[in-house]
């Protein structure tokens, strides 16, 4: 069965100065797909998700998010995406549980039902005893969650993960990983890493992302094959030509 | 649209205010630091030159008119003392406050020299000036009468006019020019300094520590966003000047009894009717606004709050 697009890229060109930063960037990701961009550091794919989330404009191409494109209706497309950003933060003085509620109010999530929202996401990344306190108080591995917990408050159909898991300590790159295995069934999960193992163990697909340009991209095992290699590793780096 | 506005108001105020930073320029400054500079100096000068007035001040005299020195002698606000320095070294160590040369008489001559010197910045020395002056401008008058009555002129033939300056402005008159003039400049800075750490927190601050691409994710325009930052700068801009008036309204009613030297407090009901309060805020809201978007359109070019 295929399944409906919920994101589509197609044609994604941005420059900075002298830099093709992105040059004809084309994917989609279905409903209950967790697709997985990988790429070096560099290679654009903070620079696709930021177009995505309206944050920077492309200077061509077609984004549509469940139909409905960034370009024409940027506001419309923000409401249905959930976001981690790389290296991104939140309100230091404001509690772990303030942050997800302004998060949510400013998508229009209202009354009661934010408040069970963060009951239930801070009781699945294990949050309970932190949620009174002050964002600049907690361990980077809390405010990690923290931070996938205001892009869950959300509920959005889209979620868009930008290296979520560097810099962690193993167990909570464990709980995140185990609750993105979990929740990748119910929405689509846009997921951006330069670590392989995730890769393979969490992506339903994936593209391969260097200088801007899409290397490859398809499952694992359509990934490896075509690069003709045994493991995704190996593939990746054959793909981005440096180190084959 | 004002929804979003209300929401990142909100968040501004609720950060702002978790900020040491910010409640000690919101309220430290205008309500403690400014008025106590204001206060401290007067009653510092104030206490100086009222001791320099009570006691006498020391006095080097040199002249060859020994009549002079007996009206030195006899003033009971003056000590005369022996010049055993140079003038400055005198002066410099306190040893006297002023020194006075009177020159010689011209056998030919009406008219005797004297020459007060003193030390502009010593509050002692300048009182002990005014002070010779005044004995010897008693003393010229003495001789003047002498001499007049030498010639057989009467001493109420010098009187042709008599006339003496006075305040002619009530307490309230003088805390007006004080809040008018020296705390409206005072308004202006806790205006700048109560919004500064707010609007630039909000902007430059937030592009360090990365929290405004997030924030750009929601689904708000920008300009609420923006306006969002702008109201809580402009809240704080409107808010600081309103405690540095307070605060230094309170400094003012300790400043004025001693400016027109009758003690007591001032009634500040007087001076201020609820229209005019209307007045000074309404002129305070507009001032706020401009401050907080001036700051605004620099704060937003910076990358970092530094």
């Amino acid at each position: 069965m295929i399944r409906e697009v919920v994101l589509r890229v197609e044609g994604l060109r941005k420059r900075f100065g002298d830099v093709q930063a992105l040059d004809g960037i084309d994917f989609t990701c279905r409903r209950g797909e967790l697709f997985g961009l990988l790429g070096p550091n560099g290679a654009g794919k903070t620079t696709t998700i930021r177009c995505i989330c309206s944050i920077i404009k492309p200077d061509d191409g077609l984004i549509e998010v469940e139909g409905v494109s960034v370009a024409s209706n940027p506001l419309m497309v923000l409401k249905k995406i959930g976001v981690v950003l790389e290296d991104g933060g939140l309100y230091e003085r404001l509690t772990a549980e303030e942050n997800m509620k302004l998060l949510a109010q400013l998508h229009g999530v209202e009354g009661s039902l934010i408040d069970e929202r963060i009951d239930s996401i801070c009781d699945t990344l294990g949050l309970g005893e932190y949620r009174k306190r002050q964002f600049k108080k907690l361990s980077k591995g809390n405010k990690q969650k923290v931070l996938l917990g205001q892009a869950l408050v959300i509920d959005p159909p889209l979620l868009i993960l930008d290296e979520p898991t560097v810099g962690l300590d193993v167990p909570t790159q464990k709980v995140i990983r185990d609750l993105l295995g979990k929740i990748k069934k119910e929405r689509t999960i846009l997921y951006s890493t330069h670590i392989m193992s995730e890769a393979e163990e969490l992506c339903d697909r994936l593209a391969i992302i260097d200088h801007g340009r899409i290397v490859a991209q398809g499952t694992v095992n359509e990934i490896c094959k075509k690069a003709g290699t045994k493991n995704l590793e190996q593939a990746f780096l054959k793909l981005v030509g440096r180190y084959a | 649209m004002l929804k979003g506005i209300g929401l990142i108001y909100r968040k501004e105020m609720w950060t702002a205010l978790r900020e040491r930073r910010t409640l000690i320029f919101l309220f430290l400054f205008p309500l403690l630091v400014w008025p106590v500079f204001v206060v401290l100096p007067w009653f510092l000068i104030g206490g100086k030159e009222r001791r320099a007035q009570a006691q006498p001040s020391k006095v080097a005299l040199v002249s060859a008119y020994p009549e002079l020195e007996k009206e030195f002698e006899a003033s009971d606000k003056l000590q005369l003392v022996r010049l055993e320095d140079s003038v400055s070294a005198a002066l410099q160590q306190r040893k006297a406050h002023c020194v006075v040369y009177v020159d010689s008489l011209a056998s030919d001559s009406l008219v005797t020299y004297a020459r007060i010197l003193y030390d502009p910045i010593q509050t002692e020395s300048r009182t002990a000036a005014d002070k010779v002056e005044l004995v010897l401008s008693q003393y010229e008058r003495k001789i003047v009468i002498e001499r007049l009555a030498q010639q057989g002129v009467p001493e109420r033939m010098l009187e042709a006019l008599s006339y003496r300056r006075q305040n002619a402005m009530g307490q309230n008159q003088m805390l007006g020019y004080f809040l008018g003039f020296i705390i409206g400049m005072f308004v202006v800075m806790g205006s700048m300094m109560g919004s500064m750490a707010v609007v630039i927190d909000s902007t430059a601050g937030e592009k360090e520590r990365k929290t405004l691409e997030l924030l750009l994710t929601a689904p708000i325009p920008r300009s609420s966003i923006m306006f969002g930052k702008y109201l809580a700068g402009v809240t704080f801009a409107f808010i600081s000047p309103i405690l540095t008036a307070l605060g230094m309204s309170l400094a003012a009613s300790f400043v004025v009894p001693v400016l027109v030297s009758s003690g007591g407090s001032v009634d500040l009901s007087g001076l201020i009717s609820p229209g005019k309060i209307l007045i000074i805020l309404l002129v305070i809201l507009l001032m706020a606004a401009f401050i907080a978007a001036l700051q605004m359109t620099v704060a937003v070019r910076a990358h970092s709050n530094r």
